[in-house]
């Protein structure tokens, strides 16, 4: 771990609409290449810090720098640092739908394309390969509003990968799912992984991080930074994870 | 289960220049607008909230009446110190601000020219110059009405504001229906106000993702495009919700019939408030009237 | 568009109210009706989606942004009485959440944006649309002209209830109580901003609102048909009512009874450019309707022109009703779909 962070976070505190704590000075490095997993409890803090280190939400104090830019509103308001930004780092909503506002599976995969400058022709190849790849081809001409919730998965998931961002941030990316669905996405973080990318994913799932994190952040239910570790010391540590309501002691 | 990577994606996008294109500026004003829906909706209800809503609202609407039927722009605008005043103390300061400044600065701009002889003639007491062999000036009565307006704007706004930031909606819409608007158009009005939060949320969401893929813009048919996209989006969640609240509400027994809660006896200090509210009011009134 | 307490005259406030609660009564009945149990959610969900339609800054095609009231979409595509409804709850709610439009003026903003737009953009839209299939470019763009044609009436409305204030409300020297402006200023201004900004970002939002529903299938068997608009007399009689009531006070002023204090060529000056047809509609109500009630010369030249208006627009949205009412039972409702 000794090259230059991607991302770093310094004693960020964020207020959800002026007035709810979200986030109570946190701060963390992801380093190129590890997985990271953001574990704790619902409402803890973690799709904050998730739409932070996308840069969709600033901190209310603290400072935020991805690839060695500091990243505030008025820094993304620069088209050239926003496009860099942008095109480096990719969000997988927790809610598909959110990100689904096109008339067609196509057209949604079709606009991050676009947005990278892509022609025509790489954009549809693009589109091909990726739908083979999520096993979405039948669904290509359909409307995304009208699909169930692990296909709206996978077509989310497929817009934010032609762009083929370097940072993969994942939202709850198993919640909801059936097992088929989510073992099958397990198994594409972890070539994503495998291929070079560095991946943080927030989740409450003790199962994935086992399975595919390189080291995992606790956030607890102050809002703060409870723990940082590999999955095993952290996992093993009960009443750590009692503490930050991640499993249930009765 | 390995799943083989297209090259495109077994590499990360580094480096990509910003497009020549328009940058995506109603994305970030509608994403301002639905936050701060979303604020004040979580806003705690301020002081005077102990006070009966119905007493509240029938004082409020007396009181607009009185402003609008004043002519004196002098009293008119004591009004209106004592409505901020008021406000203030109540603890809408801040929501205050952020409602009046901006329609009462609108109205101040707007309302200028017509303070010149060129928009309503009469007697000039500023001269500003000639125009077309005319003399052109400040009017009297341009002036006059151009406070009184501004005054009753701002009076107004602020009795509007006092009203709302210290009732909860749901006390509100049965205060409401105490004054005889409709079960259903209330009924209704309570329900939306609830799902506000539920879409607002899911629209800033909405904005968020694709603000999150934005790279430097879009071409206006994208952008189009993505309107018709989140609008359509959110309609067919709206659907989807209705649908489910429906079912919730028949499994509780719901047949489409209304059940007005009973309202909450009247206090004296409620009695009290209103009284003085309404005497202040005519007493202005009074006082316009005698000035006239 | 959102026109706030301070503008206009309590008179013409409770004139508003006057016609949009009852519009409000009629067009619940009517959503009930159609929609039976579910209307309440259904309702109170079209209404949440209304209000925030009214938040969405749309980019229009010359690089600035701008809102859209988006009761015209909803119109065309939960009919118009829906449209009414969510409308005007909505309303309420700019009203008391974010102050844009007064309380007072409650009635006016839901007679401009909330009954009119609706009406408007229903008539046009199937004018338009003929009998193209749902979907089709001609049907999207008939929902775009649908919308546009929707908000510039109501902007005319607009333009026509603050035109009026300063020749009806003003001190006896001559200082306006509340909008000074009169017709000849507010009529343009209104138009200008709505022809080239408001106009086409209604336009974007009804046309791209309702072709991404129609090409997604959403509104399969929900879309209105043209029965709906037949079936529909009360809300049409009382969007005449509405126009009629609008357009009652400007036969008052192009006859001038409302002024005397003013000298005449000053009077010429604030009246401008309102056509002379004007006039003959004032005469046409003072003289045709209530002909034989002798008030029209008499003392209360004001009052009898009030009275004979009330009761000449009662009269013409009752034929109205009557006459949607007859078509109505003549022509039963076949399909649906």
């Amino acid at each position: 771990m000794s090259a230059e962070p991607l991302l770093r976070g310094r004693g960020l505190h964020y207020r959800y609409l002026d007035r709810y704590v979200a986030l109570d000075d946190v701060s963390f490095e992801v380093h190129p290449g590890e997985f990271l997993a953001l574990l704790g409890a619902n409402g803890s803090g973690k799709s904050t810090l998730l739409k932070m280190l996308d840069g969709l939400v600033f901190p209310t104090s603290g400072s935020l720098s991805a690839f060695g830019e500091s990243i505030t509103e008025q820094a993304l308001s620069d088209p050239a640092a926003n496009a860099r930004f942008r095109s480096r780092v990719g969000l997988v909503f927790q809610n598909s739908e959110a990100q689904l506002f096109s008339a067609t599976v196509r057209e949604d995969l079709a606009f991050g394309c676009r947005q990278l400058g892509l022609d025509a022709v790489q954009t549809d190849q693009r589109i091909g390969q990726i739908a083979e790849m999520l096993q979405i081809e039948p669904l290509l001409d359909r409307a995304p509003v009208h699909l169930s919730g692990g296909q709206q998965r996978r077509v989310a998931l497929g817009s934010v990968l032609v762009m083929s961002p370097q940072v993969l941030l994942f939202d709850e990316p198993t919640a909801g799912l059936d097992p088929r669905t989510s073992a099958w996405l397990l198994a594409l973080m972890g070539d994503l992984h495998a291929a070079g990318r560095t991946m943080v994913v927030a989740t409450h799932d003790l199962d994935l991080t086992m399975r595919l994190a390189t080291r995992c952040i606790v956030l607890d239910e102050r809002h703060r930074v409870a723990a940082t570790g590999t999955p095993t010391e952290v996992l093993s540590d009960t009443e750590l994870l009692a503490e930050a309501n991640l499993i249930a002691t009765l | 289960m390995t799943t083989t990577l297209p090259d495109w994606l077994a590499a990360p996008t580094v480096g990509v220049d910003a497009p020549q294109r328009r940058p995506h500026r109603f994305l970030r004003k509608s994403l301002g607008q639905v936050e701060r829906l979303l604020a004040i909706l979580s806003e705690p209800p301020g002081r005077l909230a102990d006070f009966d809503p119905r007493v509240k609202l029938i004082t409020a609407l007396l009181v607009l009446v009185a402003f609008a039927l004043m002519h004196d722009p002098r009293l008119l605008s004591v009004a209106a110190v004592m409505v901020v005043v008021g406000a203030v103390a109540a603890g809408a300061g801040r929501a205050l601000l952020g409602i009046v400044v901006p329609v009462s600065v609108v109205t101040a701009v707007v309302m200028l020219p017509a303070t010149t002889s060129l928009v309503r003639p009469g007697t000039i007491v500023l001269p500003l110059g000639s125009w077309a062999e005319q003399a052109v000036g400040l009017t009297a009565t341009g002036l006059t009405g151009w406070w009184l307006v501004l005054a009753r704007v701002v009076a107004s706004l602020a009795v509007v504001v006092v009203l709302t930031r210290t009732t909860s909606w749901l006390r509100l819409t049965a205060a409401l229906r105490s004054i005889g608007a409709p079960a259903g158009f209330v009924l209704i009005a309570t329900m939306a106000h609830r799902y506000l939060w539920v879409l607002g949320r899911s629209l800033a969401d909405l904005l968020q993702a694709r603000r999150a893929r934005s790279i430097g813009g879009a071409t206006g048919g994208e952008d189009r495009a993505f309107v018709g996209g989140s609008v359509g989006a959110l309609f067919v969640r709206s659907n989807e919700l209705a649908d489910q609240v429906h079912q919730a509400m028949t499994a509780r027994g719901f047949t489409g019939r209304l059940v007005d809660p009973t309202p909450a006896r009247l206090r004296w200090t409620d009695v009290a408030w209103g009284c003085a509210v309404v005497a202040a009011a005519v007493g202005l009134l009074w006082g316009d009237v005698v000035v006239r | 568009m959102h026109v706030p307490d301070g503008y206009l005259s309590p008179e013409t406030c409770a004139v508003g109210l006057a016609i949009a609660i009852p519009a409000i009564a009629v067009a619940s009945r009517q959503v009930m009706r159609q929609v039976k149990g579910r209307a309440v959610p259904k309702l109170a969900m079209l209404s949440a989606f209304s209000f925030l339609i009214m938040m969405f800054n749309l980019p229009i095609p010359d690089g600035t942004t701008a809102h859209a009231v988006g009761s015209a979409l909803i119109a065309i595509v939960m009919g118009p009485a829906a449209a009414v409804i969510a409308t005007a709850v909505a309303l309420l709610f700019q009203a008391l959440i974010f102050g844009d439009g007064g309380v007072l003026a409650y009635g006016v903003n839901v007679v401009n944006m909330a009954i009119l737009m609706p009406l408007v953009a229903t008539v046009v839209n199937r004018l338009v649309a003929g009998n193209s299939a749902a979907g089709s470019v001609r049907r999207i763009t008939a929902a775009a002209i649908a919308g546009y044609v929707a908000i510039l009436s109501a902007s005319i409305a607009v333009g026509v209830e603050l035109g009026i204030q300063p020749a009806l409300f003003h001190t006896a020297d001559g200082t306006a109580l509340f909008n000074p402006y009169g017709l000849t200023a507010t009529l343009p201004a209104m138009l200008f901003a709505h022809l080239l900004i408001a106009g086409p970002a209604e336009a974007i939002i009804t046309g791209a609102g309702y072709g991404f529903l129609a090409r997604t299938g959403q509104l399969d068997g929900i879309e209105p048909t043209s029965d709906k608009l037949r079936g529909n007399p009360g809300l049409v009689s009382l969007g005449v009512l509405a126009v009629l009531a609008l357009a009652t006070p400007l036969g008052l002023v192009a006859q001038g009874t409302a002024f005397g204090e003013w000298a005449p060529d000053e009077l010429g000056e604030q009246l401008g450019a309102i056509p002379a047809g004007l006039e003959q509609w004032s005469s046409f109500w003072t003289h045709s309707v209530l002909p034989d009630y002798g008030f029209a010369s008499g003392d209360a030249p004001v009052a009898a022109y009030w009275i004979s208006a009330l009761v000449g627009s009662l009269i013409v949205a009752g034929f109205t009703y009557g006459a949607l009412w007859l078509a109505n039972r003549r022509k039963p409702v076949s399909t649906t779909a």
